[in-house]
Order: C-alpha cells, then sequence, then structure tokens
C-alpha cells in the first residue's frame, strides 16, 4: 500500500517539473514587445485604428449586402436546366437568356414537328401493300426523322451550353456585383446597409 | 467544339432510324419475294349495239416463284387515279394471261375510252405485297 502511494507521489511531481519547464519554455518563445507594438497593422495613432475600423464595419456590410444579392450558382444551374435561359435572365443576360431559349424552342419544336411528319408517312410506310409505295414511303418518313433527330441533338448541345454558360455567366454576375456594391459605397451619399438606410454628409 | 458538335450529328445520323416494321418490306424480310414486273399487256373492246361489250386484256405470264396473282386496274385517262376493277389469279401452265372485263358483270363496261394497268401480286401472312404497275394500255369501247 505504501508502495504505490510513494510512485504515484514520484508520478506527481515528474508533471509537476515537465509542466514548468513547459511554462519556462513557453515564456521564452513569447514576443511581448512584438504582441504590445501598436503601430505593426500600420496604425500610427488612434485615428488610423478608428479609420481602419471605420473601413473593416463598411466592408463586412458591403459583404453581407453582397452575400443578400448574390445569385447562388447552384440555383440558376437548376432553373437554366428546368428552362434554358431562366438563369440568364436573372444574372440579367437578356439577349444572351433570349438567343438560348429562342433555339432551344426552335430546336425542340422543330424536332417535334418533323418527328411528327416523320410518324405521318411512317404509317403510311406500315400500311402500304405495294412495293413502290413501301420505298416512298419509307424514304419519306426517313428524312424527316433525321431531321427530327439532328434537330433534337442541336437542341441537346444548346442545353448544354446553357449549363455551361449559367456557371459562368453567375460568376460573372457575382464579380460584377461586388464591383457595383464597391462603386455604390464610394459615391452616393445615400446607403442600403443590411441595418438599414444609412445617409452621410 | 465544333468536333464534339460534328460527331454528335454524325451520330444522330448512323445511330437511328425509323424502323422498317412493315410485315410486307422486302429490306427487313428476307423471305418476301417481290412480284415481277408485268410485261406484254394488250387490251382489245369487243361487242356494239345492243349485244354485251367487254374489254379482253392479255400479259405475258409471271413467273410461279414471284406471282400469285394480278390485280386488274382501270382509268379514264392516262394520267388519272387507276382503280382497281377486279383480281384474277394466276394462271399456271400458260405463258399467256388473260382477263375479259364484260358489261355483264360490270355495268361501267359501256361506250368510251379507258386505260387499264395491271400488277402482280404475292400473298403472304402479312397481306398482299403488290409490284410495278404495268404501262397503260388504251382500249377504245365503241357504241
Amino acid at each position: 500500500m505504501i508502495k504505490i502511494i510513494l510512485i504515484d507521489w514520484r508520478k506527481s511531481m515528474l508533471l509537476l517539473v515537465m509542466l514548468g519547464l513547459a511554462c519556462l519554455w513557453a515564456q521564452s518563445g513569447f514576443d511581448l514587445e512584438a504582441f504590445s507594438d501598436s503601430t505593426k497593422y500600420g496604425w500610427n495613432d488612434y485615428q488610423d485604428r478608428s479609420q481602419y475600423r471605420q473601413d473593416l464595419i463598411s466592408r463586412q456590410n458591403m459583404l453581407q449586402l453582397y452575400e443578400l444579392e448574390a445569385l447562388s450558382v447552384q440555383e440558376n444551374l437548376l432553373k437554366s436546366a428546368v428552362i434554358p435561359g431562366w438563369g440568364q435572365f436573372a444574372t440579367k443576360r437578356s439577349t444572351k437568356a433570349t438567343v438560348i431559349l429562342g433555339l432551344e424552342l426552335v430546336s425542340v419544336m422543330g424536332s417535334m414537328y418533323f418527328y411528327d411528319k416523320a410518324m405521318t408517312n411512317h404509317r403510311l410506310y406500315q400500311s402500304a401493300t405495294q412495293i413502290d409505295d413501301i420505298n416512298h414511303y419509307y424514304g419519306k418518313a426517313q428524312t424527316p426523322y433525321q431531321y427530327s433527330l439532328m434537330m433534337l441533338g442541336f437542341g441537346a448541345i444548346v442545353w448544354g451550353y446553357n449549363l455551361y454558360d449559367v456557371v459562368v455567366s453567375t460568376n460573372e454576375y457575382n464579380t460584377d456585383l461586388w464591383q457595383d456594391i464597391m462603386q455604390r459605397r464610394s459615391t452616393s451619399p445615400l446607403q442600403l446597409t443590411p441595418s438599414g438606410l444609412e445617409l452621410r454628409f | 467544339m465544333k468536333y464534339v458538335i460534328l460527331i454528335l450529328v454524325a451520330l444522330n445520323l448512323v445511330a437511328c432510324g425509323v424502323k422498317r416494321d412493315n410485315p410486307l418490306d422486302p429490306n427487313s424480310h428476307s423471305e418476301i419475294v417481290v412480284p415481277g414486273d408485268v410485261a406484254g399487256l394488250a387490251g382489245e373492246a369487243f361487242g356494239s349495239g345492243s349485244n354485251p361489250r367487254y374489254v379482253r386484256l392479255e400479259w405475258n405470264s409471271n413467273n410461279l416463284y414471284n406471282t400469285d396473282g394480278y390485280y386488274v386496274y382501270r382509268s379514264l385517262g392516262y394520267y388519272n387515279a387507276y382503280a382497281v376493277i377486279d383480281t384474277v389469279l394466276h394462271a399456271t401452265g400458260t405463258t399467256i394471261q388473260t382477263y375479259i372485263h364484260s358489261s355483264e358483270n360490270d355495268n361501267s363496261v359501256s361506250p368510251g375510252d379507258f386505260w387499264y394497268k395491271v400488277s402482280a401480286y404475292k400473298s403472304y401472312s402479312g397481306g398482299n405485297l403488290e409490284g410495278r404497275m404495268s404501262m397503260p394500255v388504251f382500249v377504245r369501247v365503241s357504241n
């Protein structure tokens, strides 16, 4: 019993010594002068520090505004996947959005038109019993069917490009938005901040 | 990018086509034989006055391998639409096939100008596959 207490006492002492050594090492590594140097951030006096703080607060406000107005890439991607051009409309790229939507509509409607034409001729082909009619209606069904597939393929390419473009457009929009917020901040006396309206004199 | 577009277009063109699902289409059914063309068609009208009128058509026999019978067409003009007026079974053992279009059976055989065509057909489970039509022959039925 005495032996066990003796061993525990020795262990405790060893731990205390090691703790003391660690504290001494930490003190020697800590530069108190560097820590207390108020000019390390470029502040020469309290006015500089105050100006820096104002600037920091201003940037935080701008960041909050940016987060409020910035568009989500995922959301825009989903929009454009459902209706091509929708995401581009959200990023204010109306011309590009109109072109994409128009091309998509033309290709899909064209594809449907040619498919319908092909199927009409295919039904005539299926009911034909004369060899010339069989060959004639098959040829008349095959050509619009290929046009239909080509237009569908074109639609798929436009759709794919639309998805690629919406990611690029959204990123560009968000970059422009940050520049715009900074510009608005610097020029307008009336500021819209996350906490409300702010009038500067 | 342009190579991707070209590949997609090429894939579209070669990958798919309209199904050849007509049971009489020889391009998709190897057992289907296309009926031979009808050649040597000739026609002549007989009868006048109160006697029954009839038109006698003759043409060269097709091979039994590709022909089970013939469709006889008639029109009022060379370029007009032709309508089937009768079906004739292929007569074996003869080099000439004959058909008589008589006013006793069809009162449309009346005085006037007519154009006749003949085509061969072959019977299959999916129906009769008809071959190409012959050149039209002119027949004038007199009063």
